[in-house]
């Protein structure tokens, strides 16, 4: 999978598919959430297939539960081959954590251990995945807010090794890697510093929740500074990667989001590339 | 950059392996069952019950929005109050068992038409599942839509065997209760009317224009519907219409109706003995 530089995105959401459809705001292209579009028809599939017409896509899944314990869920997997045939994207990302066990679905991007058990069970499950879709894909590193007694490692090396030996890629959240220093403790540009520029395809950026004593990933505010300064170090280190702002909640207008991705634009424009993309 | 891996292999077959760990978060997710505490690491302020915490409430508030959203109007027509109990239990008792939300609360009707308070009062699940019905309708399958010239070029001879196939997106509502006319005075923020028994049918359907409609049914569209949901050919339909429509009055009362739903855009194609007619 060759390193595709996209530029700079932003995830479609429902309040802005008219703007998008009617004023065609220069976004470089857009990260559609899977799930959104498992269904037969109507207007959110009507403006979807409108709206790729114009602009790149990307699809990005919240339920592929990549580290659960249950056997694969085939039916998951075949809407999403069907949505990857409907779609034709760029790449189809999804996250490093489990959401279900017992065919109950948490909806949430629960955390793994970090250990041997799990580094080999993730990556058997990666691969069956990737020759379903017949493509490499994408994990993210998730926000987390607990580390379990057998971690014997930290989560760098975690994604590091799974991703390594499942021979696919990292969507690296900056936001999350921000959130999940706070809440436990570590240098994030140790975290960055540890990944392999070799690996990563695309960032996130987000804004989150500060609460004090820990930090909650809500993706309902702007990006602050400290990840912004994270993410000049990102592009420091791993060159021009396509970059995507994500917002959830408290959704403002479009043109805010713009004028955040001007702001990434300018801070990749600003690096000296000279020096990227070398160090691994 | 650190090449090298610091992972140790560790005996991860022992009990507390990787899928009694996720099941023991899950459990802790769905029942509060604290088994799961024991194995999270402490660190820093933040205490492992806090921890958990923010998944466990996560958990609960991120269905809690499903139900908001999917159900505005039997929302406001239960009160505050009423909801919450209503969310908290229907959470409980009805976990999550598919990969999309859309699903989540398909059990809702059933639910409030099972449990006390609200089984006192049917008209709520009634609300309810007349609002899972117009979601069903939304999201329904796409599919062309016939228009009367196309029914007009039909020869006269090709009547009688003609099959009639409605759009993906129509459904029959029955319902014992006025909750039509409380979800319309709800959406109109207007008091809503006493509940009635009363017997109504409605077919709903989403329009070309993708917006989601429904009509109350008279008694010769009801028949008609069930007929053709049944295969039934147009011969067939007028004739079994004798038991309710006089002799000399069927077949226009039965193009009256066909007319009609063609108009609203609730046909897809109509079928003959040599071929299939549909828009194109």
């Amino acid at each position: 999978m060759e390193n595709k530089f996209l530029g700079f995105g932003l995830g479609l959401r429902t309040e802005h598919f008219q703007d998008i459809l009617n004023n065609q705001p220069a976004i470089d292209w857009l990260e559609i959430i899977s799930e959104n579009f498992f269904v037969a028809g109507g207007k959110p599939k009507h403006y979807l297939h409108q709206i790729r017409n114009t602009y790149p896509m990307v699809m990005h899944g919240v339920s592929l539960s990549i580290g659960s314990t249950d056997p694969l869920n085939q039916s998951y997997l075949r809407n999403l081959t069907q949505l990857i045939h409907e779609i034709e994207p760029e790449w189809v990302s999804d996250h490093l954590c489990w959401t279900s066990i017992g065919n109950v679905n948490s909806h949430d991007l629960l955390p793994l251990p970090y250990s041997e058990e799990a580094i080999n069970h993730v990556a058997d499950r990666i691969k069956q995945v990737q020759d379903v879709l017949g493509q490499q894909i994408l994990l993210e590193n998730v926000s987390s807010y607990l580390t379990y007694n057998e971690s014997i490692c930290p989560e760098w090396e975690f994604i590091s090794e799974v991703v390594s030996r499942a021979d696919c890629y990292i969507l690296l959240d900056i936001n999350n890697i921000y959130v999940s220093a706070r809440n436990h403790g570590f240098e994030p540009q140790e975290y960055i510093n540890a990944i392999d520029t070799k690996r990563v395809r695309q960032f996130h950026l987000a804004g989150h929740t500060d609460y004090g004593d820990y930090v909650i990933d809500t993706h309902d505010h702007e990006i602050c500074d400290p990840v912004w300064d994270l993410y000049q170090l990102c592009c420091q280190r791993f060159g021009a990667i396509s970059t995507l702002i994500e917002r959830d909640d408290n959704i403002p207008a479009i043109n805010s989001l713009l004028s955040e991705l001007a702001r990434a634009r300018s801070v990749l424009d600003q690096t000296d590339l000279s020096s990227t993309n070398q160090l691994s | 950059m650190n090449k090298s891996r610091t992972i140790r292999t560790t005996d991860d077959k022992s009990p507390t392996g990787l899928k009694v760990r996720q099941q023991q978060l899950m459990d802790f997710l769905l029942s509060g069952n604290p088994d799961i505490q024991q194995h999270i690491a402490q660190q820093g302020k933040t205490s492992t019950q806090s921890r958990l915490g923010i998944y466990r409430n996560a958990y609960s508030s991120r269905l809690r929005d499903v139900i908001d959203i999917d159900h505005p109007i039997t929302g406001t027509y239960l009160g505050d109050e009423l909801f919450e109990l209503m969310v908290n239990q229907y959470i409980q008792q009805h976990p999550s068992n598919g990969t999309s939300l859309r699903h989540f609360a398909n059990n809702l009707p059933d639910f409030l038409g099972q449990h006390p308070p609200f089984n006192d009062n049917l008209q709520i699940s009634e609300l309810a599942r007349f609002e899972r019905i117009l979601l069903s309708s939304f999201d329904a399958a796409d599919a062309n839509r016939i228009s009367l010239p196309q029914l007009s070029s039909l020869p006269a001879d090709a009547w009688p065997t003609m099959t009639i196939n409605f759009h993906p997106s129509v459904q029959l509502f029955n319902t014992h209760w006025n909750v039509v006319a409380i979800w319309q005075a709800i959406t109109q923020q207007t008091n809503p009317p006493a509940p009635e028994q009363c017997n109504e049918s409605w077919l709903v359907w989403r329009n070309s224009e993708m917006l989601t409609e429904f009509q109350n049914m008279d008694n010769i569209a009801l028949w008609m519907f069930h007929q053709i949901k049944a295969g039934a050919d147009f011969a067939t339909i007028c004739e079994s219409l004798l038991e309710i429509v006089a002799e000399g009055a069927v077949s226009a009362a039965a193009v009256d109706v066909l007319t009609r739903w063609i108009n609203m855009g609730a046909i897809s194609n109509i079928g003959t003995d040599t071929a299939v007619v549909r828009s194109t």
